[in-house]
């Protein structure tokens, strides 16, 4: 019989937190109101303040909470990362979750005693890499990146100590993760370092008649025609003419729903379950987190690792209101 | 398409409401605003990141509720929907923006956009730090309104309109999907016959060579 995995949940806001928390979350996720991690939007994430009282509703409900700081800091200009690890580790969150090396490093060093967490910014995908930092730096849980099949992954945790975590609901990441320098170029502010894809200040909606251009800076990413669903105003989700024809080059705007890979996913010796999206309001949270929670529950009922239900009743909150499995089955050869 | 409100109660109520003066509506929605601008106050503040006037329109209402937070201060006022200036403008169905400021609908902001429900226009930064601050105080009416002193009464009526209102507002779908039976049973017929009409095409395509085979072969007899 399959292990329960854990079910690891986005917090953007303290309402969101609480949404998670009360619809069944083990574990919630959250950031600072800055830079030090990669959902630096305006008006999201959690004040100093916010977050102690975000970790001591999370302890007195049995949740573990998690603190996200993993963009990369720039070589001058290090303090806020080692600054939030150090609140971090003062204010006794269950684990921080990492992704430069330099900050895991000041991390292990500063502050022995902190469950190190290596986020799916770092984008460790094979034993080695795992090892290397379990062994280096004391990390304990890896998040994988979304470019492994569901077999890879049983096959990578059969070879590693180290827990391992997958995202099985949310938004989906085409780019080499942690290394995307698309909106970089285009808006001038980097996913890895300023922690937003498309910053909101470049960012503008245009009403065309009955369609809606999306634009990012200087660039037209999408007109999209009365009917048809949206995405993110990320390059990577938008349209252009490319020999002769307009369409995604890079990804349709649809989002992952593996919940169907849910058994065969703890079949293959998965720790935790991650749902994607602390930008996300807490309706999102609450449904989503509804509906893992009773998929992850039945596990214990039944054998393995047969699919779980094809998907979740949540998929009209995902980008384009279309799902995918993405790489756990690619589904597209 | 957003900027077309649904047929619903609300839309009706909102004809209703055009010949009533601004400064009618304003003294009527006043301890409303004045609630929820002392609980978003004090959260929108920290979240903005930097002064600005957001306008929030509902689609069936003669009235658009404008944020202006300027020097950490916040103020509400209701406007008619596109006058003043605005740095940025959220339009949506009454339901939609009420489903995002009560937090436990079945849409978030982001799933509003993709769904097409909600339009954005101007500064996204502003809009989506309005948007989060709305989510954190549980804006909708109903909790705004126990949250008030002496609100509760209010609140109880409140509920029992809103089920009146459910109530409503199915009649009202199915006279207009009377309405339009006509149209969609054409337009049904119209979707088949092209599906039709598009198989065909599929099918003669598989069976007449194109052109650069044509002339593939061409080549292969002439050698």
């Amino acid at each position: 019989m399959a292990t329960r995995p854990e079910l690891v949940c986005p917090a953007g806001t303290p309402a969101a937190l609480a949404a998670a928390v009360e619809a069944g979350a083990d574990a919630v996720y959250f950031g600072f109101r800055d830079r030090t991690n990669a959902r630096n939007f305006p008006g999201l994430n959690f004040s100093r303040e916010e977050a102690a009282e975000a970790i001591e509703h999370c302890q007195a409900r049995g949740v573990r909470p998690l603190c996200a700081i993993n963009t990369f800091p720039v070589a001058d200009d290090d303090q806020p990362w080692r600054e939030a690890i150090d609140w971090a580790a003062r204010h006794d969150v269950f684990a921080v979750i990492l992704a430069d090396i330099g900050m895991i490093a000041y991390a292990a060093e500063r502050h022995p005693d902190l469950r190190l967490h290596l986020s799916v910014q770092a984008s460790a995908a094979n034993p080695e890499a795992i090892a290397f930092y379990a062994e280096t730096f004391g990390v304990k849980r890896v998040v994988l990146p979304r470019v492994l099949t569901v077999e890879q992954i049983r096959d990578l945790i059969a070879a590693v100590d180290t827990e391992t975590e997958v995202f099985v609901f949310g938004g989906l990441c085409v780019m080499a993760e942690g290394r995307c320098t698309l909106s970089s170029w285009a808006a001038g502010r980097s996913p890895n370092k300023d922690g937003v894809c498309a910053p909101a200040e470049a960012v503008r909606y245009v009403q065309d008649g009955d369609t809606m251009v999306s634009r990012l800076g200087d660039f037209t990413l999408d007109r999209v025609a009365p009917g048809e669903p949206a995405g993110y105003p990320t390059p990577c989700k938008g349209r252009f003419r490319a020999n002769g024809r307009v369409r995604h080059l890079f990804e349709d705007p649809v989002g992952l729903d593996a919940t169907e890979l849910v058994p065969a996913l703890a079949a293959a010796g998965v720790a935790a379950l991650k749902v994607e999206g602390r930008q996300r309001g807490p309706s999102y949270v609450a449904q989503v987190v509804r509906s893992l929670r009773r998929i992850v529950d039945r596990l214990e009922d039944g054998p393995t690792p047969g699919p779980g239900p094809t998907g979740s009743g949540t998929r009209h909150l995902l980008e384009g209101g279309e799902a995918t499995t993405g790489a756990y089955r690619r589904a597209w050869r | 398409m957003t900027t077309v409100p649904p047929l619903s109660p609300l839309l009706l109520a909102g004809v209703l409401m055009r010949p009533a003066p601004m400064p009618v509506m304003r003294s009527v929605a006043w301890p409303l605003l004045a609630a929820l601008r002392r609980t978003l106050a004090a959260v929108l503040v920290d979240r903005l990141p930097y002064d600005g006037i957001v306008r929030i329109e509902p689609l069936e209402l003669p009235v658009a509720l404008l944020l202006t937070a300027e020097k950490g201060h916040l103020d509400l006022d209701l406007v008619a929907p596109g006058m003043g200036r605005a740095d940025a403008v959220i339009r949506a169905p009454l339901d939609v923006l009420l489903q995002i400021a009560g937090g436990d609908g079945a849409l978030d902001g982001d799933a509003g956009l993709f769904s097409r429900r909600l339009e954005l226009h101007g500064d996204v930064g502003l809009a989506m730090a309005v948007r989060y601050a709305l989510e954190q105080v549980d804006a909708a009416p109903l909790n705004l309104l126990e949250r008030m002193p002496g609100g509760r009464p209010m609140a109880a009526i409140a509920g029992r309109l809103a089920a009146w209102y459910g109530r409503a507002a199915d009649d009202l779908e199915r006279v207009r999907q009377a309405a339009v039976e006509p149209l969609r049973a054409e337009l049904a017929r119209q979707d088949a016959r092209m599906r039709d009409l598009a198989d065909e095409v599929a099918d003669l395509r598989r069976r007449v060579p194109s052109p650069s085979r044509m002339r593939e072969a061409a080549d292969g007899n002439a050698a």
